[in-house]
Formats: C-alpha cells, sequence, structure tokens
C-alpha cells in the first residue's frame, strides 16, 4: 500500500543522528512499522468512518438545499421582512420563489454593472449592503389566510416601518459627485410610520413543502379578488409548450401574434416568468377566446389579410438565455380600404401604403442614412421629399444660442437588442420581462461613460446659461 | 541534517494539517450581505439554495465545495497510509476547490470578510508545502535510482 519511499509514519519520534540516505531511512521504516502496526490500523479505522462521516455530510448538505423558504407562510414573510432589515439581500433572496429569482434578481446586478461602469454609482456600491439606506420593521404583526394547501395570502395588520436615507453615505459615483454634492442632493431623511391593515396581502406558495414570498401570484391573486373570481381549476391551466430552438421560439411568437392567436402565446411565456400567469389562465381563457373571435371575425367580415412575408431571424447567446434578433421582417396588409407593405432588414426600410380606389399611393423608405417619401396622387405630379441624417446634423448645428454641440451619438456600438428567449428542459421560450430589462441593460452597456460626461456637461452649461 | 525520512514524514503531517486547517477556514466569516455574514460553508448553502450557478462546471465545483472536509480526511487517511501519490491528490484537490470558491467570492459583488483571506493563505501554503513534497519525494526516487 505504502508508495512513499519517504515513509510517514505519525509517530513523531525523536531524531536519529544525521547521515546519509538509504540503510537508515529504511530501518526506521522498518522500526516504525512494526512498533506501530496495531495502532494505526486502529487509527485508520477511525479515519475511514470520519471519511464516511465527512461525505455523509457533504451529500446530506446538498441535497438538502431545497431548504430555503420558509416552513410556513408567515415564517416566509417575516424571513423576507428581517432580512430586509439587516439589507441581507441574498437571505431575502431566499424566501422568494425559486422561479422567480432569474427574472428579478439578475437583471439588478447586471444594470449595477453598467452604471457602475458609467460612474453614477461608486464602484464601492453593493447591491447587497447599500450605504445610506437602513430599512427597520418593529412589532410587525401577521395574519395569515390559507388559500389552497398550496397558497397562502399574508397580511401585514399592525407595527411600525421605518425608512431611512442618508445622501451623504449613498455610493453615488463621479459622475453625480464630480457635478453635485451629496448634501445638494438632499437632506437626510428618516420616514417612520404605522402600517396600515389592507385587505390585499402577499401570496406565499409551497413549494417542495416550503413557503415561498411570489410576486407574480401576488398580483395575480390580488386581481382574482378584486374581479370577484373563484380559484382557478389547476386542471384547466394552460401549459407552457415552447420550441425546439430559440428562433422557432420568436418565429412562432410573431406568427401567432399575427393570426390572433392569443392562447398560443401565452403558451410560448417561459414556464418560471409565467407560472401564475398559466396558472390562472382558467380564469380568463374563456374572455381570451372571445376577444380572439371578435379580432377574426372582424378582420374576416372588413376582408382584412395580414401576411408574413419575410422573417429573418439570428441569435446570440447572452448569461440569461439567447438573444433574436430579427434581421429582417416584411408585413403585407390587405384591405377594402388600404393595403400597405412593410419591409424592414438591411439596415433599410420601406413602406408602401396604397389605396386600392385609387386615390394615392404614399412611399416611405430609409435607405442609406435617408428619408424619402413619394406621394402620388392620381392627375398630380409625384411629391418626392428628402431629409438625409447629415441635414438633421447641420440644421442643430445651426440652432441659434447653443454654441457648438457634443456629439449625440453616446453608443460605443450599437447596442445588442433582440428578443430575450430562455430555455427550460430543451425546449425554448420568450420572454417579455426579460426583453424588456435586457434591452435597458444592453443600452445601458452600450453607452460610452466620456461622452456620456461630455453630453451631461453641455446640458449643464445650457442650463446655466438659459435664463427662464 | 535531518534523514529524508524524517524531513518527509514532517512535511506529511504539515500538509494533513493545512489541509486540516482549510476545511476549518470555512467556518470563518467570508463575506457579508447587508449586515449578516456568512462563513464560506453558508455562503455555499445559500449559493446552492438561489441556484446561482447554471452551468455543468459551477454546478460540480459548488457541489466538490461540500467535500472540502471529505478532502482534508483523505488527507489524513493518506498521512496514515504513507501514500504520497493519494495525499498529493488529494490535497490538490482541496485546494483548488477551496481556492475556486474563495476567488468566486472575492468576485462577487459580496463584501468580502477576512475569512476568505484567510482561506487563500492557507491555501497556499498548503500548495507550497504539496509542492515540497513532490520535491523531496522525486530527489530520494532518484537517489534510489
Amino acid at each position: 500500500m505504502t508508495d512513499d519511499p519517504v515513509g510517514g509514519g505519525n509517530n513523531m519520534g525523536d531524531e536519529p543522528p544525521a547521515h546519509g540516505l538509504g540503510a537508515h531511512d529504511i530501518a526506521i521504516e522498518q522500526a516504525e512499522l512494526s512498533r506501530n502496526g496495531g495502532p494505526q490500523r486502529a487509527i485508520l479505522a477511525v479515519a475511514l468512518i470520519g471519511l464516511v462521516i465527512a461525505v455523509a455530510i457533504g451529500v446530506t448538505t446538498l441535497s438538502s438545499n431545497s431548504a430555503a423558504g420558509g416552513a410556513t407562510p408567515e415564517e416566509a414573510v417575516t424571513g423576507a421582512l428581517d432580512a430586509l432589515a439587516e439589507e441581507d439581500m441574498l437571505g431575502a433572496a431566499e424566501m422568494l420563489l425559486p422561479t422567480e429569482r432569474r427574472t428579478l434578481t439578475d437583471p439588478s446586478f447586471q444594470m449595477v454593472t453598467e452604471l457602475q461602469r458609467l460612474g453614477v454609482l461608486d464602484a464601492s456600491f453593493d447591491p447587497a449592503a447599500v450605504a445610506g439606506i437602513d430599512l427597520e420593521f418593529a412589532d410587525v404583526e401577521l395574519d395569515v389566510e390559507q388559500v389552497t394547501e398550496d397558497l397562502a395570502i399574508v397580511r401585514l395588520l399592525g407595527g411600525q416601518t421605518s425608512a431611512a436615507f442618508e445622501p451623504t453615505e449613498f455610493p453615488f459615483g463621479p459622475l453625480v459627485l464630480d457635478r453635485i454634492s451629496a448634501t445638494e442632493i438632499g437632506d437626510a431623511t428618516r420616514d417612520v410610520s404605522d402600517i396600515e391593515p389592507t385587505d390585499d396581502g402577499i401570496a406565499v406558495v409551497r413549494r417542495d413543502g416550503r413557503w415561498y414570498i411570489s410576486a407574480w401570484y401576488t398580483v395575480a391573486e390580488t386581481a382574482r379578488r378584486d374581479a370577484g373570481l373563484p380559484l382557478p381549476n389547476p386542471a384547466d391551466a394552460l401549459v407552457a409548450r415552447g420550441e425546439a430552438t430559440a428562433e422557432a421560439a420568436v418565429e412562432e411568437m410573431i406568427r401567432s401574434l399575427l393570426a390572433v392567436d392569443l392562447q398560443r402565446v401565452i403558451e410560448l411565456l417561459p414556464p418560471d416568468e409565467a407560472e401564475a400567469l398559466h396558472a390562472y389562465s382558467p380564469l380568463f381563457l374563456e374572455s381570451l377566446a372571445e376577444a380572439e373571435k371578435f379580432a377574426r371575425d372582424g378582420l374576416e367580415s372588413n376582408d382584412v389579410r395580414i401576411e408574413l412575408t419575410r422573417l429573418d431571424l439570428s441569435s446570440t447567446g447572452i448569461d440569461s438565455g439567447r438573444l433574436v434578433a430579427i434581421d429582417a421582417i416584411g408585413v403585407e396588409v390587405e384591405s377594402p380600404v388600404v393595403n400597405g407593405r412593410f419591409d424592414v432588414g438591411d439596415g433599410q426600410f420601406h413602406a408602401t401604403i396604397v389605396s386600392p380606389d385609387g386615390f394615392g399611393r404614399v412611399e416611405l423608405s430609409y435607405v442609406d442614412g435617408c428619408f424619402r417619401t413619394v406621394f402620388t396622387e392620381p392627375n398630380q405630379p409625384e411629391q418626392v421629399e428628402e431629409f438625409c441624417e447629415d441635414d438633421a446634423q447641420d440644421a442643430i448645428d445651426e440652432f441659434v444660442g447653443f454654441g457648438e454641440l457634443p456629439d449625440f451619438d453616446i453608443f460605443t456600438s450599437t447596442p445588442r437588442l433582440g428578443i430575450l428567449t430562455v430555455e427550460f428542459d430543451g425546449l425554448w421560450y420568450v420572454s417579455p420581462l426579460g426583453t424588456m430589462v435586457s434591452a435597458q441593460v444592453e443600452t445601458v452597456a452600450a453607452i460610452d461613460a466620456v461622452k456620456l460626461e461630455e453630453l451631461i456637461d453641455w446640458m449643464i452649461e445650457v442650463g446655466e446659461g438659459t435664463e427662464f | 541534517m535531518i534523514p529524508h525520512a524524517i524531513a518527509g514524514r514532517r512535511l506529511h503531517f504539515a500538509v494533513t494539517a493545512t489541509t486540516a486547517a482549510i476545511a476549518a477556514t470555512l467556518l470563518l466569516p467570508w463575506a457579508a450581505s447587508g449586515r449578516r455574514a456568512r462563513s464560506g460553508w453558508e455562503l455555499a448553502t445559500t449559493a446552492a439554495r438561489l441556484d446561482v450557478t447554471q452551468s455543468l462546471l459551477g454546478r460540480v465545483a459548488l457541489a466538490a465545495f461540500f467535500f472540502i472536509p471529505a478532502g482534508a480526511v483523505a488527507v489524513f487517511i493518506a498521512h496514515i497510509l504513507r501514500s504520497r501519490l493519494l495525499m498529493q491528490v488529494t490535497a490538490l484537490a482541496t485546494i483548488a476547490v477551496s481556492a475556486s470558491g474563495a476567488v468566486i467570492v472575492l468576485r462577487s459583488p459580496l463584501s468580502d470578510r477576512w475569512g476568505v483571506w484567510v482561506n487563500l493563505v492557507v491555501c497556499a501554503v498548503d500548495m507550497t508545502l504539496v509542492l515540497a513534497l513532490s520535491r523531496t519525494g522525486s530527489q530520494i526516487e532518484e537517489r534510489h535510482d
């Protein structure tokens, strides 16, 4: 068993006289082996038991990690309030429904990073412990209404809240503090108020035996109660149904919207982000079907036809999923009143609107930085208007009183905008909330910090020089 | 001069003790969220609960973190068995997992606490000892040849 020519007995004896390697080393080994054979076996047995225990602790901890949330609905809410009072965002996140954490927490961290880069927030800004803000809750009384086995409403009946803001401690970045001092931002405030009991409460849902706060169930349950509707039957709920690829999900979403198939649109929403919407769908499926029928009948009776003539999509992977860009899209609309054709793609835009009765024709286009409109009326010469981006810049430059203008293009690159798709169990879904958030984050991420500073300085200069 | 058998034995003991110390540093405060400080073990538990890692590599690394104490015990067993190879492999794995965890915490938006730095220092010391052990072993093998 021993592969060590050095030896490694755990019995640290006295040092023998120093001399070279070889016979003496081997002698030490043999002596120790014969001397410690029995005790060593006992120590090894204990160590092996220790190893089994250590592995068991690791496995147990790993497998019991679903134990976030609270043991009861009340515990989930008090846990979240305690965490907020300690500004412990990790603790608060543990009380959130796991399927909602991704949509609610991830974008915040991304935006903080970008705001730090631009200097709006200081590099020391810690989203897990925001300096200058202090929340406290005292004597909070809760009322728990068990709605179903897995859903409860927790209402705040009483207690006090205290919220304080200290501008001088808040980690504003240099973009703010180089232009305005923290004391100018405002005075330190502390608002203490009593919690007023309300009918609306916080929805807390049970998953795998633990209770979690849910923002979307709170919205859905509040809406259900306000509408005086019964609880939805889970058996009738819509089930998320994704597509095989990110591009396919977006294409299906666009085609479903154009075909006024709203049920399919809802099915294409992610099972986490739209969990509550899917669960409460039985309450509005009938109305939805009526609305779809009304819209389709309206289109049909008015002889309106909408057709997707072109759709080019491409996608890039980002942290939260795949961002699907619409590289080109073409839509054709035919009706007795007006016919239209719209094409966007390859940096160009073309639209043609024609009156089928021969009253005229309008063409709009954007090609190579120039907008062009062509009006054609019967028995009239064509009216052509053209306006290019360079002309716009000249017009702005001639604007009286503001001197030399800064570069209004504050972007280092074109923001990566697109429709965010997310994957669950090998299928792709369209995330509306994620799309909005990613558009904000990507836009901010494309801003050049220096150009932004120059623009703000120019605006301040103009503001100071303007008398109202 | 100390015979190499004794020197190697001391190195074995030092690696065993230092790897055990790595496991112990998991109980020190590594980072704080708000006013709540968490130990390395608590942080790993919270990270697993919050499902912060999506990639397979991240999940494996996080799971491995919970077996750092087992790694320390495995190094002790290697010490008893006088298995230099087993000791080096288990000690290196323990160091890699622990140090990776510490670096991830330092790069995260959380405020780091002194425990995470102690962990990194102990990892560095253990790494040095493992390298020294390897070097000592190689020298002896060369001389035996």
